[in-house]
């Protein structure tokens, strides 16, 4: 049985639908993401499953058991709020040991577990400082080890990393999923951020306005997005209704394009995305009389480090794709032929 | 700023402390030297015989233990409604917020008649029970009993416990209770653990105007408790005003002064040594209506203890106010607004009002200036003296009004500052009381606020008076608007050392209720009633102008 | 928040527009008073007129509050003249010698009995008798024959019926202690009051807490016997919502069961007025002020030419024998008797 299970969950304010009808599952041990912009119901959700909020419809399992009427302090579960949420009145220690002193944890036991939280977070010997004397990164271990002391069953984490700096923000991603394995610990972690939730997650769940557009593992998004709302949230610019008189034409010309693709002309709910890793230069790869060649002008050339950012205007399209460096591309307003990957293609419902 | 040994927020201690140095300290050393001249001394008894005797020593610890016992009781109560205003929505809720600060303006007289109305040997409560249950005496007995001043003591304080604990928990990070929770923690345990310690400077702050409220009771004590209950500031009245034993009440005030400086310094102590800023940036506690059932019994549970608390004696008032000896009438209202007696200090009901909103809106104005000149400069973290200055703005609270103002009089008749027959004399006695309220209202809140957020506009290129303009006060809207709103309480009703200053005519609200209320006749007691419910009527309309003028932080 | 002083200091514009503006006069006059004082309008304008000048009252306190006050600005006076010292605090007020000797026109036609300063620094105006009241319905209701003396209030029959005020803390509290010592004498007196305690007499603190907390005639008290003013019946008339033709109160006057209170004005030391204030004084025992007394302050005027208004006529009375104590003595042994009253009723 998995340890969760959301069901038909939905809420809402007088104003606006915050939730609609989700339905998730997490397996044990398993960390899913919970993937979305701002405002898309994440922190919501997670609240629900906290307890600090409750559904106006559906229900929440846990291991089977209906936890609706469970308050929060009773469901243990840890929860690491996005600011961290340090009790400023207790030092490292005091903070730390606030959970096990609700589980009325013998004195000596309580101070064997801080040690071992703060040295499995890598604060060994913060456990005097002051909550304010703390950095950024300091605080995000120090809240992360509070949750994780009273050994919960269930771990909720709401952009535990969002007030990072980006350098600090990767490594602590990396070391969030190292501590979860190692305790073998079920968690939902809330981000707005994909890396970081490719990072970190088993699955991910991406949610927009309320709504679950997707839950799948990390790989089956980035390769095929189920909606150009999942697409355009994960980066993707080269979205393309296939019913203008353009793509008609691209579609009906090269009979390169897969058939499911080149059946969806016409399809007013279809989109075609096609992903920037899509495009090689013609000279690169030998031509075969599948593949799809396109001509177009380079707009812009970017230099990214790893590869350059290149628009080009095909007909009346703007395409963007990421290129290798070598050979270089070429510059703002040469003419440019490349070949598309057609397994980086793919067609959304929109 | 390192560089320079003083902030630049030094320089507004300056006009604070130049007006305690002019109205406070001036004329308070002056009456206490002027009481122990020889014209004075030679009194039967001597303040030695102070020590020597009893009745003072009972007297010193009466005072002390009523303050205590009603600040404890104030607290019981107020803390849920505190809670209940920090954390849930309900309709009615501004107009009662509004409606619970009027005990505060009532003069003690109304209040003593308002109770009295109520719960008195033949009030309303009593001849109810006695008909409901068919008794032959009235089963409520707590007139001339400590329980009855006390009772008014919470009617009277229980809005600033409301009022500044309750703005001061709508801006703890809700989540902070939610993080306790999540580890485990029951609601009565976040409550205790989480809540209670984030709560102490608002506890500590409003607490201390409570206990100094109470311990220097005057009106209430005199009015409602027996005439055996003394408390100091009744026995200073008393030594001065009727037995002219200047000395001895000079010797009183002196102690009342200290033990209130002892207290207040301690408290000031102790404040800065835990400085807790955990100003929620983002999130601050945002209300929500109750959802549970747990929820909506325990608001309503709290409606009625304030509805019974505050709003039932108001009610016996306005009743008073309708009723003549014929059932309902409008009588004493028309009245009010013509000059029947012809004499030169009545004036119809309109010109009174005017007066005192004048007053209080002067009072209003000239205390938010001092505080938040005084607040500035003492929030900021690197002032020396900060914790004895901030004794001193509270002392004037804590001063024998008798006192004050016989030390008004013996300093306010020359130049440079002959005010013998000025205005200016009503909104400055008034503003010495209203001030150290406004800076405990205010002082809280803006050491809440991380000094870093200060430093992050100075990096953006905000000058320190865009900085106080554009970070501390808008982050601080609310707690201003509480503070003017007990400015403007303070002066509506007559607070402080006014009763006992020769100070020209001007008839506001409070004089005219006492002009009733100190002659014989229905018609007398009935307008005083009705001149009371306007009082309230124009302070609640008061309160929510100056709240509306104060938008909610977005 | 940021417009809130600018936008308060317009409503504060505003209001000031509607605050009485001074008007010019050649002169000023002040009068300082306790808050009780009151006159009539056209009475006070009659003088302004007559003298070219403006009358500027400064309300101090209760009477003793503003003697203190009178007493502590010696020498910078805070006002020309001062009204409002009684008997009870005469000698105090003469020997802090703050006033100024000034002998009126008219003094010659008060009765000698009112003028209890030779020196003539102290003038009298009022004079008041403070005595019980009872509530006449109670007691035709309860078919109880009211108290006539004193000593009947010692009775059973009046057991836990009377409220009177603390000494300590009021005026007529004091008057009342003050007729009992003179009525019982100086050794009499405290056993008066111990039986007065065995008997449940309530104790207030004030007038108003008395009269309109615990005086059945004037609001749901339970005690129908106060110790007020004999002005009081007519007031109650005067100030009632309805015509009445009785008064719903009467006064204990005979056997020497009253005090009387005289209240005084005296040209204060150091006035930059003295032509004024002598002026105002002579105008105070003048009929035009004197006949303004009894509706305004519910007393009675010195000059026994002034006529009483109607319903003074019909329901005021005034002591024929009040109980007496001088000046010189209420000023010696007052800290003591308070104490002693103080020890029999209180402690």
């Amino acid at each position: 049985m998995a340890p969760l299970e959301i069901q038909d969950v939905s809420l809402a304010t007088k104003e606006e639908i915050l939730l609609a009808g989700i339905s998730l599952t997490i397996g044990e041990g398993e960390i899913l993401a919970l993937l979305g912009p701002s405002g898309a119901g994440k922190t919501t959700l997670l609240r629900l499953v906290a307890g600090l909020e409750q559904p106006d419809r559906g229900r929440i399992l846990f291991h089977g058991q209906d936890i609706s009427g469970t308050p929060p302090h009773q469901r243990s579960f840890g929860m690491m709020f996005q600011e961290y949420t340090l009790f400023p009145h207790r030092d490292v220690a005091a903070n730390i040991a606030f959970g096990l002193e609700m589980q009325k944890m013998e004195r000596h036991r309580r101070d064997k577990r801080i040690s071992e939280v703060l040295e499995l977070v890598g604060l060994h010997g913060f456990d005097r400082r002051t909550v304010d004397s703390l950095s950024g990164g300091e605080r995000q271990r120090v809240a992360l080890a509070r949750c994780l002391a009273p050994r919960p069953h269930l771990l909720l984490l709401d952009e535990p990393l969002a007030s990072l700096d980006l350098q600090l923000r990767e490594r602590l991603a990396n070391e969030i999923r190292a501590i979860l394995k190692r305790m073998a610990i079920t968690a939902i972690f809330v981000t707005h951020d994909q890396s970081e939730a490719f990072a970190v997650a088993d699955r991910i769940a991406i949610l927009h306005e309320g709504r679950l557009e997707q839950c799948a593992t990390p790989e089956e998004i980035y390769r095929c997005p189920a909606s150009s709302v999942v697409a355009s949230f994960l980066g993707f610019r080269n979205l393309l209704p296939p019913d203008t008189d353009d793509i008609q034409e691209l579609l009906a010309v090269k009979d390169a394009w897969p058939a499911h693709i080149r059946a969806a002309a016409g399809n007013q709910e279809a989109m075609l995305l096609i992903r920037p890793d899509a495009a090689t230069l013609t000279g690169q790869s030998p031509q075969g009389p599948d593949a799809i060649i396109l001509d177009g002008v380079v707009e812009r050339r970017r230099f990214q480090g790893r590869f350059y950012q290149l628009t080009i205007a095909v007909k009346s399209h703007r395409l963007i794709f990421d290129m290798p460096p070598e050979p270089l591309p070429p510059g703002p307003g040469e003419a440019i032929t490349f070949r598309l990957d057609p397994a980086a293609i793919a067609l959304l419902s929109s | 700023m390192r560089s320079s040994p003083l902030p630049l927020r030094s320089i507004f201690l300056l006009p604070p402390l130049l007006f305690l140095l002019a109205f406070y300290f001036h004329p308070l050393l002056q009456i206490l030297l002027l009481s122990n001249t020889a014209e004075f001394r030679g009194q039967p008894l001597s303040p030695a015989h102070l020590l020597e005797s009893s009745v003072y020593l009972r007297v010193i610890w009466f005072t002390f233990w009523q303050a205590a016992l009603s600040t404890l009781l104030t607290f019981l109560l107020a803390l849920p409604g505190a809670f209940i205003y920090a954390r849930y929505d309900f309709r009615g809720k501004k107009v009662l917020r509004a409606a619970s600060t009027v005990p505060f303006v009532l003069p003690t007289v109304v209040t003593a008649a308002a109770f009295r109305a109520l719960l008195g040997a033949n009030g309303l409560v009593n001849t109810w029970l006695m008909e409901l249950l068919s008794l032959q005496h009235p089963p409520i007995q707590i007139e001339q009993t400590v329980a009855f001043f006390l009772l008014a003591h919470v009617f009277y304080n229980y809005t600033l416990v409301l009022r500044i604990v309750g703005e001061y928990w709508s801006r703890i990070d809700a989540r902070a209770g939610e993080a306790a929770a999540m580890l485990g923690a029951s609601p009565r345990q976040i409550f205790f653990r989480v809540t209670l310690p984030l709560l102490t400077p608002a506890i500590a702050s409003s607490a201390l105007l409570v206990f100094i409220f109470c311990f220097t009771s005057f009106g209430i004590i005199l009015l409602l408790g027996g005439p055996g209950q003394t408390t100091i500031e009744v026995e200073i009245y008393r030594q001065a005003v009727h037995l002219f034993n200047l000395p001895m009440a000079a010797s009183l005030s002196l102690i009342q002064i200290l033990f209130n400086f002892g207290l207040m310094w301690l408290y000031v102590r102790i404040g800065r040594k835990s400085p807790l800023s955990f100003f929620a940036d983002s999130f601050p506690m945002r209300t929500r209506p109750p959802r549970r059932l747990g929820e909506k019994v325990f608001l309503a549970a709290n409606l009625i203890v304030m509805f019974l608390l505050l709003a039932t004696p108001l009610l016996a008032l306005i009743t008073a106010s309708f009723t003549d000896q014929n059932g309902f009438s409008t009588l004493y209202y028309l009245t009010l607004f013509t000059n029947q007696s012809g004499s030169v200090f009545a004036v119809p009901a309109g010109q009174a009002i005017c007066n005192s909103l004048f007053f209080a809106l002067a009072t209003t104005v000239l205390a938010l200036v001092l505080g938040l000149s005084a607040t500035t400069a003492l929030s900021s973290p690197r002032i020396p003296g900060q914790a004895l200055m901030e004794t001193l703005i509270l002392l004037p609270l804590a001063t024998s009004a008798v006192t004050m103002g016989f030390g008004f009089i013996v300093t306010l008749n020359r130049p440079p500052l002959d005010l013998r027959d000025s205005l200016a004399l009503i909104p400055l006695a008034h503003s010495l009381v209203a001030f150290p309220f406004v800076v405990r209202c205010l002082l809280p809140a803006l050491r809440s606020i991380p000094h870093a957020l200060r430093e992050a506009a100075a990096v953006l290129g905000a000058s320190p008076g865009r900085i106080w303009y554009h970070v501390d006060m808008p982050l601080t809207a609310r707690a201003v608007a509480v503070g003017a709103v007990f400015a403007f309480s303070v002066s509506m009703g007559e607070f402080g050392a006014t009763s006992f200053i020769a100070r020209p005519h001007t008839p506001t609200m409070p004089v005219a209720i006492f002009r009733f209320l100190s002659r014989p006749g229905d018609m007398n007691f009935g307008q005083a009633m009705a001149m009371s419910s306007i009082l309230m009527l124009v302070t609640i309309i008061g309160f929510l102008v100056l709240e509306k003028l104060t938008p909610a932080k977005s | 928040m940021c417009g809130l002083p600018i936008r308060s200091g317009i409503l504060v514009l505003f209001f000031a527009l509607c605050t009485p503006l001074a008007s010019d006069a050649a002169e000023i006059l002040r009068v300082m008073t306790h808050d009780s004082f009151n006159a009539s309008t056209e009475v006070i304008a009659r003088f302004e007129q007559e003298n070219n000048a403006r009358v500027v009252f400064l309300k101090s306190g209760d009477a003793g509050a503003a003697l203190v006050q009178a007493i502590l600005s010696k020498g910078k006076p805070l006002a020309d003249v001062f009204f409002g010292v009684d008997n009870t605090f005469l000698s105090r007020a003469v020997n802090s010698s703050i006033f100024d000797s000034y002998t009126p026109r008219r003094l010659s036609t008060v009765p000698a009995h009112f003028r209890l300063d030779p020196g003539n620094r102290l003038i009298p105006i009022t004079y008041g008798d403070v005595c019980l009241n009872y509530d006449k319905l109670w007691f035709a209701k309860k078919g109880i024959a009211p108290p006539a003396t004193l000593e009947d209030l010692t009775k059973p029959s009046y057991k836990g019926l009377t409220v009177i005020e603390n000494p300590a803390t009021s005026s007529p509290g004091l008057a009342f202690l003050l007729a009992t010592i003179g009525h019982f004498g100086e050794h009499g007196y405290i056993e008066f009051w111990k039986k007065m305690r065995a008997n449940d007499t309530l104790v207030a603190n004030g007038w108003e807490d008395a009269y309109y907390g615990h005086f059945t005639a004037a609001s749901k008290g339970d005690r129908p016997i106060v110790v007020s003013y004999a002005s009081s019946p007519p007031a109650a008339v005067h100030f009632s919502s309805t015509p009445l033709t009785e008064a719903p109160t009467a006064a204990i006057i005979g056997n020497r069961s009253a005090f009387r209170q005289v209240e005084f004005a005296g040209i204060l030391t150091g006035t930059k007025q003295p032509v004024l204030a002598r002026k105002f004084i002579d105008f105070m025992l003048d009929i035009p002020f004197q006949e303004d007394v009894p509706l305004q302050m519910f007393v009675f005027p010195v000059n026994p030419a002034a006529k009483l208004p109607e319903v003074f006529r019909r329901h005021a009375v005034v002591a024929d024998d009040p109980a007496t104590v001088t000046p010189a003595a209420i000023e010696e042994n007052r800290d003591r008797w308070l104490e002693e009253w103080t020890t029999v009723m209180l402690r």
